[in-house]
């Protein structure tokens, strides 16, 4: 049974993983006018996504010749090997999930970083008298699996006696217990725990150092090498999306409600507030939108080779691709 | 008349070179093709990955396996009850059984949630989640193993005047051995499975560490090799507990042969 | 010890499969009843043995008391030995020979003093008795059938074609042994055959019966003596007997 596994585990990786051959089947063949083009996201559309979604809704993509199609994703959806295998042609990821997957020989490049701080937050009870991250102690905790964050965050801060249990997908157990924490992004389960009449308060993990960029715009290698203007145009026009999106959302959030029932107007509204210090801090100038520094990848680098998650040697300065970003254009 | 060596060559030699020759072409093939290694790993990789992380693995299998053993044995337990209800009564069995069916294909996804509202997380609701995976070939086979038994032999004990229990304790629950075993070999591989699977949803934390975690973990990281390794464990896991079910069941049926050679 | 009057028997609706049945056996007769496949002859004798009701007419029993009461008194008090050997695979013939008296609560003790007993009446070694049934040949088995239904001494020993799936050196060899046993313990026997030449030699009457539906069309004596010896099947008057008796049953199934 064993060989049998084997076997059958081999012969659909291969059928699976041949690279898509760069010249039939590409995307960005002429649809008249316009250039056919995919987007992966990484979750279900929501307010992390939303500059994105304003570049369609806006027209940005449009006026650029770029017929973009925005794919949903979900739990558990491999946008970096989707990516990597030319699956599809863009997609939206974390910088670490960027740097893991090219320490395993993944080619994608990150373009665009519109969120400059990471929402990743631990949401506790405000009753808890827990400020900081390091006063995690005595509680049950529930995260994700295969998260960064959470092996960096041991790694900093003591967390006795907590019980690490899975993420539930909704905040009821939160609700119910009051020796509960969970993960989150900033923007979501702390304004939902409010409406439902909790009491959260945040604990964002920027504060231990650990800063990912966040719903960056990557695509593979090889289409920057072959596909430049087009790759220059998507960044283009994204980040006008994005500008437009922090300035005015209503439109906006109206059509990711309808592609994601799901997120309610109110939620969206609350998570375009909660993302603009995110996107724009202090020190960023608007035109500078999406801006990324080879200090703050090698950080980040610094910090996965700590937790072993990539090899030592790993060199993070291809693993973007900043000059597409157009400081000095105007929205 | 064969040497034992001989014998046991003849069945262990041909998967072992079989498994030999994979590993060849599999090496070649992803060396030839250079597919990077986040897709398919080469066999060296996942040997490597296996062996750096033996004690993590092995304890993850460790895990699983209480698990899978634990729901294994309320499935025969819970599925043995349940048959014996449903072999009393025809109204019983026609009312519940749709139930038992629904239970057989309605996806742990949906379930989860539910599980974990009332058992917690931890190795209790992976323990749960084992049992509704493989309850129902144990429900079903014991069911038809109580109720098929050959008209003769119940004359038989009519004629002798058994009371109910009577014809129950001695002649349909042997009867009902065989049906179990059967049942028990199917269920043993769908109680890893189970494990697993609810590991994935309802389980994993600082409570159990299993392979289900494990091969989350992983394939977040990219670490195919590992992954690969991991999966492989979790195959081996499930024909071992196969094998043991298996041989169990030979010594008990070995007076039973008879009943399997006209069956 | 068993009258049966205008008996019958339908499975709802249909025709029946036995109808006015007339009978009378006396203890300790050994009676055959003989007749084509289908006639309901299996049928009458799970009727006799309490393990079907009548639906018409009247199965009365006594038991050696002249009391006549309903057969399903004769329930547990009859050996019944079935075409197959119906044995519990998974117990020993030792085990499978004292079930009876096991299911009625007998001691330990009495359960090995009776099974002891019916090894002994039907040949077989002490070593048999720990066998399981699929070590044994087809003939051993049935003997240890005939043995279980034996071990409790029962007044009426019924038997359902019980070697016909023999071959026919073994069936005469059983034949035999079962007249030897029937005369070391007396009873009441009704055998069930189609073998017009196994009727006439283990029997002293015959009860013919014809089909569709199933009722006894004749009953013919059977004037040899016991002990019968093998040598009697190659009498003439034997073999004119069993001329007589298939020329019967062919006639009753015309």
């Amino acid at each position: 049974m064993r060989r049998l596994f084997c076997v059958l585990l081999l012969a659909s990786g291969l059928v699976g993983c041949k690279p898509s051959s760069p010249t039939t089947t590409e995307p960005g063949e002429e649809s008249g006018q316009q250039q056919k083009v995919t987007l992966a996201l990484n979750w279900f559309p929501e307010a992390e996504h939303g500059g994105y979604y304003a570049a369609l809704v806006n027209g940005h993509y449009r006026e650029e010749g770029l017929d973009v199609e925005i794919q949903p994703g979900g739990p558990g959806v491999p946008v970096i090997q989707n990516v990597a295998t030319g699956r599809v042609m863009f997609g939206i990821a974390n910088a670490d999930q960027v740097l893991v997957g090219r320490d395993k020989e993944a080619d994608v490049v990150a373009l665009l970083a519109p969120l400059q701080m990471s929402p990743r937050c631990i949401m506790v009870h405000e009753k808890s008298g827990i400020r900081r991250l390091q006063d995690l102690k005595n509680m049950t905790l529930a995260v994700g699996s295969g998260k960064a964050y959470l092996e960096y965050l041991k790694t900093k801060v003591s967390l006795e006696n907590v019980k690490l249990v899975p993420y539930p997908g909704s905040i009821a157990m939160f609700l119910k217990n009051e020796d509960f924490g969970q993960q989150g992004y900033v923007f979501s389960e702390p304004f939902v725990a409010s409406q439902k009449g909790g009491d959260p308060h945040v604990l964002m993990v920027s504060e231990i150092g650990f800063n990912p960029y966040t719903s960056l715009l990557i695509t593979r290698g090889q289409t920057i090498k072959q596909q430049q203007e087009l790759v220059a145009k998507m960044v283009r026009a994204s980040a006008r999306g994005w500008r437009d999106y922090l300035q005015n959302s209503t439109a906006v959030n109206e059509h990711i409600h309808k592609v994601n029932p799901e997120m309610d107007l109110a939620s969206l509204a609350y998570g375009v507030e909660a993302i603009k210090p995110l996107c724009l801090p202090a020190e960023l100038p608007a035109q500078q939108l999406g801006q990324m520094t080879l200090e703050r990848w090698k950080t980040l680098a610094d910090q996965l080779k700590e937790i072993d998650w990539i090899e030592p040697q790993f060199d993070p300065a291809t693993a973007f691709q900043a000059r597409f970003i157009d400081t000095g254009q105007q929205p | 008349m064969k040497k034992w060596y001989q014998q046991v060559g003849s069945v262990i030699l041909p998967p072992v070179i079989l498994f030999g020759i994979v590993l060849v072409l599999w090496h070649v093939l992803v060396e030839v093709n250079e597919v990077e290694s986040y897709l398919v790993p080469l066999p060296g990789d996942v040997w490597n990955a296996a062996q750096g992380n033996f004690s993590q693995l092995g304890q993850a299998t460790w895990n699983t396996a209480l698990a899978a053993v634990s729901g294994f044995g309320l499935s025969l337990l819970i599925g043995t009850i349940t048959a014996f209800v449903f072999s009393q009564s025809v109204l019983i069995r026609r009312s519940f059984y749709p139930y038992a069916i629904f239970l057989q294909t309605v996806p742990i996804v949906a379930i989860a949630p539910l599980v974990i509202n009332w058992f917690g997380t931890g190795l209790q609701s992976v323990i749960v989640v084992t049992v509704v995976i493989s309850l129902f070939p144990i429900i079903t086979s014991v069911t038809v193993g109580l109720t098929s038994v050959d008209k003769g032999l119940r004359e038989l004990f009519v004629l002798n005047q058994a009371s109910r229990w009577q014809t129950l304790l001695k002649l349909r629950m042997p009867h009902a051995v065989p049906y179990l075993v059967t049942g028990a070999r199917t269920s043993s591989g769908l109680a890893v499975v189970g494990a697993i699977v609810g590991e994935f949803f309802a389980g994993y934390g600082s409570d159990h560490y299993g392979l289900g975690y494990l091969i989350l973990q992983t394939s977040a990281q990219l670490r195919t090799d590992m992954l690969f390794a991991t999966i492989l464990a979790s195959a081996l896991l499930g024909v071992i507990m196969f094998v043991v079910v298996t041989w169990i069941g030979f010594k008990v049926l070995a007076r039973w042969t008879y009943a399997l050679e006209q069956s | 010890m068993i009258r049966a009057q205008d008996l019958g028997i339908r499975f709802g609706d249909n025709k029946p499969v036995l109808q006015q049945v007339d009978l009378q056996i006396q203890v300790n007769e050994f009676v055959s009843l003989l007749g084509p496949s289908g006639c309901g002859k299996s049928t009458l004798l799970r009727l006799v043995a309490g393990l079907l009701d009548p639906t018409e007419g009247e199965l009365r029993v006594s038991l050696e008391t002249g009391d006549w009461k309903s057969h399903v008194l004769l329930l547990g008090q009859q050996g019944f030995v079935f075409q197959d050997p119906t044995l519990l695979p998974w117990r020993t013939v030792r085990d499978n020979i004292r079930l009876p008296m096991e299911l009625r609560g007998a001691s330990r003790a009495q359960q090995a003093e009776a099974v002891r007993r019916s090894l002994e009446l039907i040949g077989l070694l002490p070593d048999d008795a720990e066998k399981y049934p699929r070590m044994l040949s087809g003939g051993m088995r049935m003997r240890v059938s005939l043995a279980r239904a034996l071990v409790m001494q029962p007044r009426l020993l019924l038997l359902d074609e019980p070697f016909a799936a023999l071959d026919d050196m073994l069936r005469q060899q059983l034949n035999e042994e079962l007249l030897g046993i029937w005369q070391q313990h007396p009873c009441t026997a009704l055998f069930v055959t189609h073998n017009v030449a196994e009727a006439v030699f283990l029997s002293q009457r015959v009860l013919i019966m014809g089909s569709q539906p199933g009722t006894i069309v004749e009953v013919i004596d059977v004037p040899f003596a016991y002990p019968r010896a093998p040598g009697l099947k190659v009498d003439v008057e034997f073999a004119q007997l069993v001329g007589k008796v298939a020329t019967s049953l062919r006639e009753s199934v015309a």
